[in-house]
């Protein structure tokens, strides 16, 4: 009898696990189904709109984008609720292409441009933004010239960027004004800088070896300054190639730096976030890095925090840097509610809210209204500036090409810092390409 | 009772549950997988058909091969720290010395611990400024020695070998152990007293008795190291330039990362058919018949 019952007992906990295990999946998909059904109902109602960007809480920006949000659930006409989840870099990336795979990706999508967007483009499951945006030209005409080109396929908009950004060579103010350095206007000078900072026992340049983009956005701007525009397009376009006479010279250029000593000692094992903290305590004399770091660096240098270009090797290409548009949003095909939507986009990239981004965060934005510099601190008005005499940027290549060539390309910069041989290390990215372009 | 196990219907029903669990999340995406891994697609797109093409380029895939010959020494690391040597400690720990217990409990502990936890704090031990290990070489007058020891492309793995090997001895272990607590004591008695050294105890009494547990330790092993990933994914990440990439690491930069889903599918199936060999293998190395006490 006790067996018997025992038995039973079993039997209906396998039953209630597989039911629970049921139980989810349905409960997943009512959450899916849920904004749409809402939707269903029309505007009177509302309803609510899932959202997914890239962040953390120890970013600085992040009140300020939840502000935007709740903002936008208060104020809007269609009386939906936007509901913004914030996710780590890499796990953001993780779990999008998840989502698209399962096709349960939520209303709007924090995205990178170019080759990051273009799978889900051609998978049909990003909305084609262009009637919204014809149909309100003063919107479109908002964005800088060019910065939709990077979000458009077969001459569609599919998102719109937020920001702008670009890569910047921080310094510390007060480091170079005790070492009697100027800022340097060519790169030998850049070089001889390095070195009295290097004799007076600082560290010239803080590195981080781990995240290869790091390093490798340092070889894009020497290369840039190398061959400028040109190489882009070229390896873009596929007329040049990845092991490009401007690449192994710009790689071979990092190692001189690297065995010179101009980074410090166990860079290429460190975080960025030890390598950032360097420059940001005063250790360090500079910092290359995309000028979102500006709010990280003026918060801790206060008004001894600089920035400059890097000057190009052949003056000729001077201010072609590595930069690109940041932070843009896309809706998703199966979107239920495109109008509300589109409208929140619009909202975030009104020029009320890229002011607001503007001046409390130092994030240059997208459009290209007039700028009341003296709402800025003195290291947001340098960047806003370095960034008006740009002649060219080019696209970070893993942003350019993606995970493929892209973040190869990354690899490769850390396998030179590392002691490999240039012309070595990108003959193997060249081949790599060759190959990838099969798989 | 007899009645109701005697009937095979209610055999089926009792185990259809179980197996239903199983048939979802393990047969069909084994099956799924195989079946993608002809294709080329990001899972978005319309799919095209290559036949054997992934396959073909996998073995032309530098970082491919390097991947799998890392899954090799991971397994030839795992075998030596997992047989061998948790058969030493084991047979250190079954004879009856003090605090035997506690040692069990000490090299127990690491594999309680989550891969992520372990990976973090290895790479702090690791760490090139503040890391343990260095601050030792230092001490011991070694200092020259000292380096970024996970960002050094040709030590990397060896260091995340390590603490795979410092991981798991404990579990494996416990496992010879447990083996050896279930031989009967009389058999040690009986040939204490005709002489038997311990080694020769071993040899003969302890070794051929555990053998069957033995198998199905290095089945656990060799499956275990070949689909490798917390630690390797928390630690380097696949990084230096894929210096430490293992197929699984390499299987999830390929599909999540790079979407060719097809391409990371046939990784998988190499994973899967590796998995395989290594079990026949075992069954062959270790073969020994039923033992009756």
């Amino acid at each position: 009898m006790k067996k018997r019952l025992a038995a039973l007992l079993l039997c209906i906990t396998m039953a209630a696990g597989l039911l629970a295990g049921c139980g989810k999946g349905n409960t997943g998909s009512q959450d899916t189904g849920g904004s749409g059904s809402v939707d269903a109902e029309g505007k009177k109602q509302g309803g609510e709109l899932t959202a997914m960007c890239v962040g953390t809480e120890s970013d600085t920006y992040l009140p300020a984008y939840k502000a935007i949000v709740d903002e936008f659930n208060k104020t809007n006409e269609y009386g939906v609720t936007v509901n913004m989840g914030f996710y780590e870099n890499e796990q953001y990336k993780t779990k999008l292409t998840t989502l698209m795979a399962s096709n349960a990706v939520p209303d709007i999508f924090f995205t990178w441009e170019l080759a990051y967007l273009e799978p889900f483009v051609s998978g049909g499951k990003v909305t084609d933004i262009t009637s919204y945006l014809e149909g309100d030209q003063e919107w479109k005409n908002s964005f800088s010239g060019g910065t939709l080109d990077l979000l458009s396929y077969d001459d569609k908009i599919y998102a719109i960027p937020t920001q702008k950004s670009l890569c910047v060579m921080f310094y510390n103010k007060k480091i170079f004004k005790d070492n009697n350095i100027a800022v340097p206007t060519t790169y030998e000078d850049f070089l001889k800088a390095c070195d009295t900072l290097k004799t007076a026992g600082v560290i010239p340049m803080a590195m981080c070896g781990t995240d290869a983009w790091i390093p490798a956005q340092f070889v894009q701007q020497i290369s840039n300054g190398i061959a400028g525009m040109d190489l882009y397009n070229g390896i873009s376009e596929g007329t040049r190639k990845w092991n490009d006479a401007a690449h192994v010279e710009a790689a071979g250029e990092l190692q001189k730096m690297v065995d010179a000593g101009y980074f410090q000692n166990g860079y290429i094992g460190m975080s960025p976030e030890e390598s950032t903290a360097l420059f940001t305590s005063g250790k360090a004399a500079m910092y290359f890095m995309g000028a979102w770091d500006s709010s990280k660096v003026s918060e801790a240098l206060k008004e001894d925090g600089g920035a400059f270009i890097l000057p190009a090797k052949n003056p000729e290409y001077n201010n072609v840097s590595v930069g690109s548009v940041d932070t843009c949003f896309a809706v998703s095909a199966n979107c239920k509610n495109k109008d509300a939507a589109v409208a929140f986009l619009k909202f975030w990239t009104s020029q009320v809210n890229e002011e607001k981004l503007l001046y409390d965060q130092g994030r240059m934005p997208a459009g290209n209204f007039e700028i009341d510099s003296s709402k800025l601190n003195s290291l947001f008005a340098e960047v806003v500036n370095l960034s008006k005499q740009q002649k060219g940027l080019t696209p970070w290549w893993d942003r350019a090409f993606g995970a493929g060539e892209g973040v190869e390309f990354n690899n490769t910069c850390v396998a030179v810092c590392g002691g490999e041989e240039p012309q070595k290390a990108f003959d193997s990215l060249q081949q790599f390409a060759e190959d990838n372009a099969d798989r | 009772m007899k009645k109701v196990f005697g009937n095979k219907i209610n055999i089926a029903v009792f185990v259809l549950p179980a197996f239903l669990l199983y048939a979802v999340f393990a047969l069909v995406p084994i099956g799924y997988n195989v079946y993608l891994s002809f294709f080329q697609t990001d899972m978005m797109s319309p799919a095209k058909f290559v036949g054997l093409k992934n396959y073909i380029n996998l073995f032309n895939d530098g970082t491919f091969t390097r991947a799998l010959r890392n899954n090799i020494f991971m397994v030839m690391g795992s075998l030596i720290a997992h047989l061998p040597l948790a058969l030493l400690f084991g047979n250190i720990l079954f004879q009856k010395i003090k605090g035997s217990h506690f040692f069990q409990t000490v090299f127990f502990l690491p594999c309680v611990i989550c891969g992520v936890a372990v990976g973090l704090t290895w790479s702090f031990v690791y760490n090139s400024e503040f890391g343990l290990l260095n601050k030792l070489l230092e001490i011991i007058g070694l200092g020259s020695l000292k380096q970024a020891w996970l960002a050094n492309k040709n030590l990397a793995l060896f260091c995340v070998i390590i603490v795979v090997m410092w991981q798991f001895v404990g579990y494996h272990m416990i496992i010879q152990i447990a083996a050896m607590k279930n031989i009967p004591g009389s058999l040690y008695e009986a040939a204490g007293l005709d002489g038997a050294s311990k080694w020769k105890q071993f040899t003969a009494i302890t070794f051929p008795l555990i053998k069957p547990i033995l198998k199905v330790d290095a089945v656990l092993i060799i499956t275990g190291s070949l689909k490798y990933y917390d630690l390797v994914a928390v630690m380097t990440g696949g990084g230096p330039n894929h210096a430490t990439e293992l197929m699984s690491t390499y299987m999830f930069y390929q599909g999540f990362r790079t979407l060719k889903y097809g391409y990371s599918s046939a990784i998988g199936v190499i994973l899967l058919l590796l998995c395989i060999c290594s079990v026949l293998l075992s069954n062959l190395v270790f073969r020994s018949e039923a033992v009756e006490y």
